[in-house]
């Protein structure tokens, strides 16, 4: 080899120490940056290699790639995890509200409301002729509506609150989505060709946007070889390539807010990430606490009202609701037809259920209870006609077709309505036997009981005892979904030190790297120095 | 860090409420049971309030029944006294007097008032329970008061109860003369008393009454009439109807007996129920104290030690 030749070694070592520098100073310079990879200048042996007597001399080093330090393993379980600390906290976060709205460790809420109420009918059963009990009554029965309301009240804005928070994050999701979408062609762009140069950066940048989307939703990720990512979420694509088909907000006939893409409903198929979270959690309201609490009032209503009908006010009426009565709520999946009367026809034969009522093949229909999943009536539909069934009739008017469906319940406004019937404290019903017995408190005595009776409205629990079972469940929703984000929690962090470990920035390394590089650089300085020497020597000649 | 940070937060909580369970997910079990608790000692305490109300009805009846005792025994004296045969028509008048005076005292009684209640008209508390021709004007409704979970005592007496005169099968006295006196029930708490003659079963004179104010009335008219044969068959009467009141007070005492237990047996239960609260939602202040210690000292330990380990580094040696 001639000494120019060994110049030329000398200059790609210094090229490669000062390439290496580069990147070593790159990483120092981001390490605090979230996200970023630990980039590495691979070095390799330059080719070709000249020939000599004996053997071969090298050419040198080339840098072959700056290569970034990625473990796709660790990085696709950190994304899993992600998702599931997205959930979890977001249901931590949610339960701990609702919690709030059940919290009975001070000395006031629903239990103390129905304890009292329960009370002042004794204290009218004491002293049946004096009406300032049965004023006291009446504002006990107040207290008690007004908490319920409340506490109905305070669920439905954290369902509110879920549904705004659902069309945010879907807002969120889009704008990610779009910047996937870009970082998408412009990595295409650089890596365009099949070289081996890599956006590292960029790479970075769409790697912390996907970490980012994971907590939000239980998206997967698929790279082709051209670099290019696909998102999809609930099955249809959110980001093809340099496309996105955005997730756009649909609500349901109950108003609650649900995701499509492309028009097509994914609502059902996101399960985890922060919106699986709010809509487990939204469900979770919905058909516990909020159902639980509405039944609990119209048990209250239904079995103070079937005992106080019967009895006789101090003014001798009788027949007179304590409560408002329950009323019925129905809805309809049809095209023809709908529910055009609602009624209780018959209170005492009312079971606090749910009915669905389904149209068949020929219009026949089918009235279904809910809860016992027992067919209740059945028969051929004739528009107009009522169709009777444990204690309610309905009429359903026009023209049905199978596959029609319609809801009735008693209990969707039993809080909403839930109010005190009675206005005159003469008209509680504190008698049993006829009117104008002031002294008969027989009545009062047998709501009295009502306190510690076993209610088949609720399953044979006593109705604090049902609420005591609400707010426990409250409670351990909340103590399950605080654990379970503990948990993912450490698993996340845990993650994210393994990863950090193979993608992070160590400056005890990039220091090590930074005197090796230097090093080298000064000998291969060195090198071309001894050569100019050599050259001078061979010029003196 | 932030945990155990966390973690002193809710035990410095704990401490300044004096609470273990601040809210439902603290111990779901455990709030549940608390309101169990709660709503037991609330229902107590209305038990309690319920006992105090029937006492004091049942103590005034009582009151009232004792006083009509006495009405009752001084008319036994009067009528022994107007039997006598040594008195004349004029002393027998005088003590008419008197126990007419006896009669409107026991109506007075039997129309008594708790507050705005009469006390022996049953259901219909509105209405006096004897009239002015002491026909009874109430029903034979019987109040109840709840005084603990399923259990209700009676707190009244009807006017009936209290003063109606029973006699459960026909009986027969003989007086002076040999004649005989027979008391018939007539239905109800109505007897019917005849004089018969000695020798044959002639009625010589009958007359019948429901309850104590009749009989006094009649007394009284005896009395009045010189009619010496009336007052002295009026005598066995009186001993019953006197017996009768002094049973029915004996009942009311017993009532009274029961509620004072019932009273102390809620006290009883208000404390073992407090107890058992607080039991389940009280925070033992020592131990919540000692963990704010363990949970400082572990968070001294962690800040310490994250001070040491994130200063190293090569750099700091390569000046």
């Amino acid at each position: 080899m001639s000494l120019i030749g060994i110049l030329n070694v000398g200059k790609s070592a210094i090229f490669a120490s000062q390439n290496a520098l580069n990147v070593v100073n790159h990483n120092i310079s981001n390490v605090n940056t979230p996200g970023y990879t630990r980039q590495d200048a691979v070095l390799e042996i330059a080719t070709p290699v000249v020939p000599v007597a004996g053997g071969y001399l090298g050419t040198g080093v080339d840098v072959q790639q700056i290569a970034r330090r990625y473990d796709r393993f660790v990085s696709g379980q950190l994304l899993g995890q992600e998702q599931n600390y997205g959930k979890s906290s977001t249901m931590d976060q949610v339960f701990g509200k609702v919690e709030q709205i059940f919290n009975e460790s001070g000395d006031v809420g629903l239990s103390r409301d129905l304890s009292a109420f329960f009370a002042a009918w004794n204290a009218v059963s004491s002293n049946p002729e004096d009406t300032a009990q049965r004023t006291v009554l009446l504002s006990k029965a107040g207290a008690l509506v007004s908490d319920a309301q409340r506490m109905e009240t305070g669920l439905l804005g954290t369902v509110r609150e879920i549904n705004g928070e659902i069309a945010d994050v879907a807002k969120r999701v889009n704008e990610i989505a779009t910047d996937i979408a870009r970082l998408n062609a412009r990595i295409l762009e650089i890596e365009a060709g099949g070289g081996i140069a890599k956006a590292n950066d960029l790479r970075d940048t769409r790697d912390q946007l996907v970490s980012e989307l994971s907590g939000l939703a239980d998206v997967t990720t698929r790279e082709d070889r051209n670099g290019s990512m696909t998102v999809t979420l609930g099955m249809r694509n959110l980001v093809d390539g340099e496309r996105v088909n955005a997730l756009s907000t649909v609500r349901d006939a109950a108003g609650d807010v649900g995701l499509a893409i492309d028009g097509v409903d994914v609502t059902s198929r996101i399960v985890n990430g922060r919106i699986g979270g709010l809509l487990e959690s939204r469900s979770a309201i919905e058909t516990g606490a909020l159902s639980d609490l509405r039944r609990l009032a119209a048990a209250v209503a239904q079995q103070t009202n079937l005992i106080h009908r019967a009895g006789y006010g101090l003014d001798g009426s009788t027949g007179n609701d304590f409560f408002a009565p329950l009323s019925l709520s129905s809805t309809a999946d049809s095209a023809g037809a709908a529910i055009s009367s609602a009624t209780i026809a018959d209170p005492a034969a009312l079971t606090l259920s749910e009915y669905a009522v389904s149209i068949g093949a020929g219009n026949s229909y089918t009235v279904t209870n809910r809860d016992s999943g027992a067919v209740v009536a059945s028969g051929t539909y004739s528009s107009g006609s009522p169709i009777d069934f444990e204690g309610i009739r309905i009429v359903v008017s026009g023209t049905v077709a199978a596959g029609d469906a319609f809801t009735v319940s008693p209990l969707s406004n039993a809080v909403s309505n839930f109010g005190v019937a009675v206005s005159d404290p003469r008209k509680i019903a504190a008698a049993s036997a006829a009117s104008g017995l002031p002294g008969d408190n027989a009545n009062a005595l047998r709501i009295a009981a009502l306190a510690d009776a076993s209610v088949s409205y609720l399953g044979g629990a006593t109705f604090s005892g049902y609420y005591g079972g609400i707010v426990s469940k409250a409670g351990s929703q909340a103590q399950n979904a605080s654990d379970l984000m503990k948990f993912d929690d450490n698993i996340r962090t845990e993650l994210r030190n393994r990863r950090d470990a193979a993608s992070g920035v160590n400056l005890d390394e990039e220091a090590i790297k930074l005197i090796a590089f230097q090093r080298a650089f000064e000998a291969a300085a060195r090198m071309i120095k001894i050569t100019d020497e050599l050259l001078q020597t061979v010029l003196q000649l | 860090m932030m945990r155990s940070l966390a973690e002193m937060l809710r035990l410095n909580g704990q401490v300044a409420s004096g609470k273990r369970i601040n809210k439902p997910s603290d111990d779901p079990a455990g709030a549940a049971r608390a309101i169990d608790y709660k709503v037991a000692i609330d229902a107590d305490a209305q038990y309690r309030k319920n006992v105090g109300d029937a006492s004091a009805l049942i103590g005034y009846a009582e009151n009232a029944l004792a006083s009509a005792s006495s009405a009752m025994a001084r008319l036994k004296e009067l009528a022994l006294q107007g039997a006598s045969g040594t008195l004349d028509a004029s002393s027998r008048a005088a003590i008419s007097q008197e126990t007419a005076q006896l009669r409107d005292h026991l109506l007075s009684l039997a129309n008594s008032r708790f507050g705005n209640r009469y006390l022996f008209s049953g259901f219909r508390t509105d209405t006096p329970a004897f009239d002015a021709a002491f026909a009874y004007r109430g029903d034979a409704g019987a109040i109840h008061a709840a005084v603990e979970r399923n259990a209700t005592i009676p707190v009244n007496v009807t006017g009936v109860g209290a003063f109606g005169y029973a006699q459960p099968s026909e009986e027969v006295a003989t007086i002076d003369g040999g004649r005989r006196v027979h008391y018939i029930p007539a239905g109800g708490t109505a007897v019917t008393v005849e004089i018969r003659a000695a020798d044959d079963n002639t009625v010589l004179d009958t007359f019948r009454f429901e309850n104590a104010m009749q009989m006094t009335d009649l007394l009284s008219q005896a009395l009045a009439n010189n009619n010496v044969d009336r007052i002295v068959a009026l005598g066995k009467p009186l001993d019953d109807m006197l017996g009768h009141v002094n049973d029915v007070r004996a009942d009311l005492g017993a009532r009274l007996n029961r509620l004072e237990d019932q009273g102390n047996r809620l006290d009883d239960s208000k404390l073992s129920n407090q107890t058992a609260l607080s039991g389940v939602e009280d925070v033992d202040i020592a131990s919540a104290i000692s963990d704010i210690a363990k949970a400082d000292a572990a968070l001294q330990a962690l800040r310490a030690s994250a001070a040491k380990i994130l200063s190293q580094s090569l750099l700091d040696f390569l000046r």
